[in-house]
């Protein structure tokens, strides 16, 4: 238990009353590194199939807010850090819909997510992370 | 232990403003109000009936509209502002739909179409007054939009937003307004 | 000064009035108190009225007491506005000075932080706060607090019941112990008891060890105290209530267990089927269940007493339904066709979708009963897909389904898009062929195991050196979240041990981010804390992916 050398053994005991308090080891087999998007807005496009433009909208609303993340399920495990790499990124994906085609083009913004220091894996520091990051959503 | 006291922080400097009202013997300003103008996102929200509503078209108008968010399961702000536009609805009298009232959940997580109904009809709301849901990602676009982000429900802000018809700009009311104080804010955005 | 004259008229003719009218029964009090309290209507069943914000007539219906002052009266605080407490006990009390510094330490006085000092009311001094918002200093409270039209009979009645409420520690509650107990009912797969079990006897051990280190070194009991308040020096105890029998026998054995053992609330519980009975058992001594692990939670909108992690299995249906809408306009007259195995499970998810689609307003779909105990064979589903002709085929099955569903895949009349439960297709669902990925859509009730994998650090502390494998990892994250939850709650309520306030203290929670569930998300009075289900595709290759067509929750 490495970290007990940096928080006095009281702090650990009070902070592990059940309240988002993890201990200090890493299960490593998550991935280093990961890319993900929020999406700020979206638009439909018929690429010339005809598709109706009203429903195209509604539909790619859907389709482009399910890319998108919730950034404070990256943030509240606590020990990820988000580094914002891209703004207002296009992407082109299709509708996906069996009764209508064409495509959604969805525009995001980028974040790299990454490990920081899982041995800090505590409330404090989380809450502070989320204070932060506030700013992502908007 | 630290979300509470995050909130307290924030919360003593919000109080003040609000307190200041209440012990003020001078009667300061009792809300705070701006002239803003808003770009309104392209987003589908869903009203009381369950219908889909292209949210930028609620604004293609010549009638003042009228916004606020709040929820239907909500504690002393929603209440307070709810009651507000029911009594401005009473004001107008026979013709409701004069001014479109619109509220928007912040809880789309648990407001769904029913209990947005369940809730007007609390308020005796009448035609002229919508209540909106929608997607959670679609929703955070529309507080971003009114510059009023609030990050969790439990953060909410009493805020109302009036759309004036003569040139789209909006006055914005912090506070929470007498019914005097909203009928004469609504008189400026050009109700006759 | 104007307002300094109406309130002593008013106090003036309140003394007399009080003295002389004979009020009712301690328990019609209760009864009509509450009615004011709860629902805004006088003891002569009509509407309460009042003024909000100066010169706004509001009716008792549209929001009374609760909705600010909550239903234990401790006060609530939302968004800028701080509600106090409204019980008598702290109402005829004086509300000293805050204390400086002593911001982080949770005691129920720290709401004084908000408001300023005033002397202890007395019944006169309360009827002038409740009639014209005018506090015992003489300070016109803020406008957020309505001012009550009431007759003096009336604001008797009213401040009768406020000293009642939460008068009282709850049942269970200790001077330094708080009883808990979990019901079991006999039967349910011993590898899920234990799952169930495991997190929550390790949120009471280690607080029970906190406590004992605070009783043992004083620097630690300092420390506590600043963060925990008097919930340091509480121990917790965690009975174990095993039901047998058929449901209609439980209802004696809780009563049993709970007369030997009051308990200040339930944690958990555990059923294989039914649940009912612990609901209504709760619902009837008004005691608290925190999250119980079932699949059929009592669905209703007005119940208090069990707050539940879902909908259960009809949240998926509902979730089908919710995507399916989104497209309404393409499906037209099309039929929607669900084929449901008739299985309690089949049936909550065709129930779900049901609700769900005809909320809005759709033609129902068109249901075809599987027999419990007969397959599904190609030839049958293409029976059913000749018949109806479906744009949408709902599947409400077990992956024993999928090759039935795979024989559709080449069919020219193949319905666009097949519904099913992932939850019910289980690892099953990572077999879904490729040519068949694009067809079939699942629900999908829990974050996505990719995005859930950086929670494993939370959850593992809690196997201390025990074999996770012996354990059902999903039900393991469930009761987690049980004990982050209610550690949470019994620091925010800051001493006030009261089984309503728990329920007001988790309603006015922020968002959470727990391991399984993509979001907990809680509101005065609601009881299903995670809203939402995913609606995912397998995706290509050959170590595929689910990957979300719809958010978490949608409208
Ligand atoms: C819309 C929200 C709201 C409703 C409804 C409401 N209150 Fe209040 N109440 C408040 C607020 C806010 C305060 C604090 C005002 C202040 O101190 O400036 C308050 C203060 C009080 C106080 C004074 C507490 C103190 O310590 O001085 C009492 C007593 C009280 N309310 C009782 C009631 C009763 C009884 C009802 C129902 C008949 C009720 N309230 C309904 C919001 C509300």
């Amino acid at each position: 238990m490495v970290v007990l050398n940096k928080l006095s053994r009281t702090t650990v005991l009070l902070l592990s009353l059940g309240l988002s308090w993890s201990p200090a080891f890493a299960a490593s087999n998550d991935p280093a590194e990961e890319i993900f998007h929020i999406v700020n807005d979206y638009r439909y496009d018929p690429a010339g199939t005809g598709g109706d433009p009203d429903t195209g909208h509604t539909l790619c609303g859907t389709r482009c807010n399910a890319l998108s993340a919730d950034y404070l399920n990256y943030m509240e495990p606590g020990g990820w850090e988000i580094l914002k790499v891209a703004a207002d990124v296009e992407m082109t994906v299709p509708l996906n819909n069996p009764f209508m085609k064409g495509n959604c083009i969805c525009i995001a913004d980028e974040y790299l997510l990454r490990i920081d220091d899982l041995s800090r894996v505590h409330p404090v520091k989380s809450e502070r992370a989320r204070e932060r990051s506030s700013e992502i959503a908007r | 232990m630290i979300i509470p006291l995050v909130r307290a922080l924030l919360l003593s400097a919000a109080a003040t403003l609000l307190l200041a009202a209440a012990a003020g013997a001078a009667e300061p300003a009792r809300y705070q109000r701006t002239i803003e103008r808003y770009t309104i996102p392209d987003v589908v929200l869903i009203n009381q009936d369950g219908e889909k509503v292209r949210f930028k078209t609620l604004f293609d108008t010549q009638q003042p509209v009228v916004v606020d968010f709040i929820y239907g399961t909500c504690t002393t702000i929603c209440p307070i502002l709810s009651a507000g536009y029911a009594n401005l609805q009473r004001k107008l009298g026979t013709d409701t739909t004069r001014v479109h009232l619109v509220s928007i959940t912040i809880d789309p997580e648990n407001d769904t179409p029913a209990i947005l109904k369940k809730y007007l009809a609390q308020y005796s709301a009448k035609p002229g007054w919508d209540f909106l849901t929608g997607s959670r990602k679609d929703i955070d676009r529309v507080m971003n939009a009114f510059d009023a982000y609030f990050r969790d429900k439990m953060d909410h802000k009493p805020l109302t937003f009036i759309r004036s018809p003569k040139d789209g700009s909006w006055i914005r009311l912090y506070g929470l307004l007498s019914g005097v104080d909203f009928l004469d804010e609504y008189k400026k955005a050009g109700l006759q | 000064m104007k307002f300094l004259l109406t309130v002593s008229l008013l106090l003036l003719s309140l003394t007399t009035a009080l003295a002389a009218e004979p009020l009712p029964s301690a328990a019609e009090i209760q009864r009509l108190g509450e009615r004011m309290y709860r629902d805004g209507l006088l003891p002569s069943g009509a509407v309460m009225k009042a003024f909000v914000s100066d010169d706004v007539p509001v009716d008792g219906t549209a929001f009374t007491c609760v909705s600010c002052h909550l239903r234990s009266g401790l006060g609530s605080i939302e968004g800028e506005v701080v509600t106090p407490p409204t019980n008598g006990r702290i109402l005829y009390q004086e509300r000293k000075p805050y204390v400086q510094g002593a911001i982080h330490v949770p005691l129920i006085h720290n709401y004084a932080v908000y408001l300023p000092e005033r002397p202890a009311y007395t019944d006169q001094t309360l009827a002038a706060l409740i009639s014209a918002g005018i506090d015992p200093t003489g300070r016109s409270v803020l406008k957020a607090m309505p001012r009550y039209e009431l007759d003096d009979r009336d604001m008797a009645i009213m401040i009768a019941y406020l000293k009642a409420l939460s008068d009282q520690p709850s049942p269970g509650v200790g001077e330094h112990v708080i009883r808990f107990a979990t019901v079991i009912v006999a039967g349910t797969d011993p590898v899920a008891v234990e799952s169930m079990l495991l997190p929550l006897q390790f949120s009471v051990d280690r607080k029970n060890r906190l406590a004992a280190a605070a009783g043992a070194n004083p620097r630690v009991a300092r420390m506590g105290y600043n963060m925990l308040g008097d919930l340091q020096s509480y121990t917790f105890t965690l009975a174990r209530w095993t039901l047998t029998g058929p449901p209609e026998g439980w209802r004696a054995q809780l009563d049993d267990y709970y007369r030997k053992e009051p308990v200040f609330a339930l944690l958990g519980g555990i059923s294989p089927g039914d649940w009912e009975p612990v609901h209504r058992f709760c619902e009837e001594n008004r005691i608290p269940d925190l999250f119980p692990v079932v699949d059929y939670p009592v669905i209703s909108d007005s119940d208090w007493y069990t707050l539940y992690f879902s909908r259960g299995i009809r949240q998926e249906g509902e979730a089908a339904a919710r995507y399916l809408h989104g497209m309404a306009d393409l499906i037209k007259d099309r039929a929607i066709v669900q084929v449901i195995r008739d299985t309690r499970r089949g049936r909550a998810l065709a129930d779900g979708f049901r609700a769900g689609w005809q909320a809005t307003g759709h033609t129902p779909a068109i249901d075809v009963l599987l027999p419990a105990a007969e397959a599904l064979t190609g030839e049958r589903l293409q029976q059913i897909v000749a018949g109806h002709k479906p744009a949408v085929l709902l599947v409400w099955d077990d992956a024993a389904s999928l090759p039935a569903i795979g024989a559709l895949a080449g069919q020219p009349d193949r319905p666009g898009l097949v519904l099913a439960s992932g939850n019910w297709f289980g690892q099953a669902l990572w077999t879904v062929p490729e040519p068949l990925r694009e067809l079939v859509y699942f629900t999908w009730p829990w974050r996505l195991p990719q995005e859930d994998a950086r929670f494993d650090i939370s959850v593992n502390k809690i196997f201390a050196g025990k074999s996770p494998a012996a354990y059902d990892p999903r039900i393991v994250r469930q009761s987690y979240t049980t004990g982050e939850v209610l550690g949470k709650a019994l620091m925010e309520m800051r001493g006030e041990y009261h089984r309503d306030f728990l329920y007001d203290t988790i309603g006015m929670m922020t968002d959470m981010y727990y391991p399984l569930y993509e979001r907990v998300s809680f509101g005065p009075g609601q009881r299903y804390a995670a809203k939402g289900c995913f609606i995912v595709q397998l995706g290509k290759g050959e170590k595929p992916q689910l990957e979300r067509r719809s958010e978490w929750v949608m409208q």
